[in-house]
């Protein structure tokens, strides 16, 4: 009974200070933000992208984009397990995988360092990135943010808007640019017969 | 005489003025902290107007100051209290919108609309919250969110990364800013990569004008960073971001600017930029309890306004 009461608050004072590490070695964040023909992962041992190689649409799932020929970058990254793995005795060794770090357009030939890679745990154990061209699942692009403080854009263009609508779009993926009304066709003869209008106002009053 | 002045005092009385909640202290440093308000038991974070301060709690609560005394603003519509959750918000000319859960919540001074993005799990939470000439944006992983009615429609933000801040000055001038340094510059037609000189992420952001913008890690990103990382705090003067020593106490949380004044908070105060370096100007110990974390910071023309932790918020004239 003594020897119970003594260990008592050492038992106590180990869990104390363990409680926080077990823990956190429970938590597991969300997948992260990977670059286009990526996916993103986590577990215990951290959040990271992998690539994501297809051969069709089917293959890239509802909200996976479309299987396009894509540039991809990876860096093969050593990572420690996780979780409650990481208390083994031994602890079991670290796993190796691919990293993706970046990632673009074919034509664009990027080489992966361009940018700060996505989270990656562990350490990177290859001094370069490797980039390689295949078909990977990329999300479809974005509409380009319309001009702030315009009206918002009509969520369903009436019919007789259809072919206008379409038409915009084309210039604005040209220019990478949202400008809903610029330029518009139908501003110009209004503008015009308005000109002409007060013209003729001015001229009937002289 | 006097039955006419009661008269009048109470004929008066409704309109002139808003029914004080919560209980006041005045602290010996001239800062003025309301606390005990009903759902805002955890204030996490404050956004200011010209005039007025608005502070919400993780249960969703929201209260107002119209630059004398706080009040609390209805329930959000459509939640149940204690389900509505985030440390979003930011002031609109007349109100206010928060971060609700994955929604924006807006307050436009008489009542309540909702706009939503309907499914939102493929790509995650709201990070930051602008008002930009009068427009509603958002920003999320990959993506602006424009309020357009009842929708939050997803635009290109020019990055995949994980947006966390975003503020602007004009239909010309608006800045994102998130995961891996990142900094985007929107010039009305389309998006740039800034060089922000850091890989860490960027959390907060204050537009004062197009020539002079802050950058910092925020609350939200400052819980989750490495203690190895350095503080992180940038400011932009046109021309380019270049990094700025921080106040002591870390990551910096939040940043105020009124009148070529700047203020920034960390966790162990509010300090005022000077020419020599920070001044503190509040710090948890002022309020002679030892329980009060100061979480968000903002600036009205007259007023500091500083979510002080354990519901309370403090401000202090300028």
């Amino acid at each position: 009974m003594r020897a119970a009461s003594a260990v008592a608050p050492l038992l106590l004072t180990v869990s104390i200070v363990l409680a926080p590490r077990l823990v956190r070695a429970d938590a597991i964040d969300g997948p992260p933000a990977c670059p286009p023909g990526a996916i993103g992962r986590s577990s215990h041992s951290g959040q990271w992208c992998e690539a994501a190689p297809c051969t069709t649409d089917a293959d890239c799932g509802e909200d996976g984009g479309h299987c396009r020929p894509w540039r991809v970058c990876t860096r093969r990254a050593s990572i420690p397990v996780g979780g409650l793995g990481q208390f083994r005795d031994p602890p079991p060794p670290p796993n190796e995988i691919d990293l993706v770090v970046g990632s673009c357009e074919p034509a664009r030939a990027c080489r992966g360092d361009e940018e700060p890679p996505p989270p990656a745990p562990g350490t990177f154990v290859e001094a370069s990135p490797t980039c390689r061209e295949a078909t990977f699942c990329v999300p479809d692009a974005l509409p380009a943010l319309p001009l702030i403080g315009a009206p918002a854009p009509s969520p369903v263009p009436p019919p007789s808007s259809a072919a206008q609508v379409s038409v915009e779009r084309e210039v604005h993926a040209s220019c990478n640019c949202a400008v809903p009304g610029e330029g518009s066709a139908n501003g110009a003869p209004w503008g015009g017969l308005a000109i002409a209008a007060l013209a003729l106002a001015l001229r009937r009053r002289r | 005489m006097t039955r006419a002045l009661l008269a009048l005092v109470l004929v008066l009385a409704p309109a002139s003025s808003v029914a004080a909640q919560g209980e006041t202290q005045v602290l010996a440093n001239g800062w003025s902290v309301v606390s005990r308000l009903r759902r805002l038991t955890d204030v996490n974070a404050v956004a200011c107007s010209e005039d007025r301060a608005y502070a919400r709690g993780w249960g969703g609560g929201v209260a107002a100051w119209d630059g004398a005394v706080w009040a609390e603003l209805p329930e959000l519509p459509g939640t149940t209290r204690g389900e509505t959750y985030g440390t979003q918000l930011a002031a609109t000319r007349d109100g206010v919108v928060v971060e609700a859960s994955g929604r924006l919540a807006v307050w436009d001074g008489t009542g309540w609309s909702i706009a939503s993005a309907g499914q939102t799990s493929h790509w995650g939470s709201i990070g930051g919250i602008a008002v930009v000439t009068g427009e509603v944006l958002a920003v999320g992983r990959g993506r602006v969110l424009r309020r357009e009615g009842a929708d939050l429609r997803s635009y290109d933000a020019g990055t995949w990364r994980e947006l966390s801040a975003i503020a602007g000055t004009s239909a010309s001038d608006v800045w994102t800013g998130g995961q891996g340094g990142t900094l985007m510059h929107w010039d009305g037609h389309a998006w740039a990569r800034a060089a922000s000189g850091t890989e860490g992420t960027i959390g907060g952001l204050l537009a004062v004008s197009a020539s002079d913008v802050w950058a910092w890690a925020g609350a939200r990103v400052a819980i989750r960073r490495a203690p190895q990382e350095p503080a992180l705090l940038l400011h932009y003067d046109g021309h380019a971001w270049s990094s700025v020593a921080p106040p002591s106490g870390g990551d910096v949380l939040g940043v105020a600017s009124r009148a070529g004044r700047v203020w920034a908070l960390t966790s162990e105060g509010v300090y005022e930029r000077a020419a020599t370096g920070w001044t503190s100007v509040l710090v948890p110990a002022d309020f002679g309890d030892g329980y009060h974390s100061l979480l968000g910071l903002c600036a009205t023309r007259t007023h500091l306004v500083v979510a002080a932790g354990l519901g309370s918020i403090a401000t202090r004239a300028l």
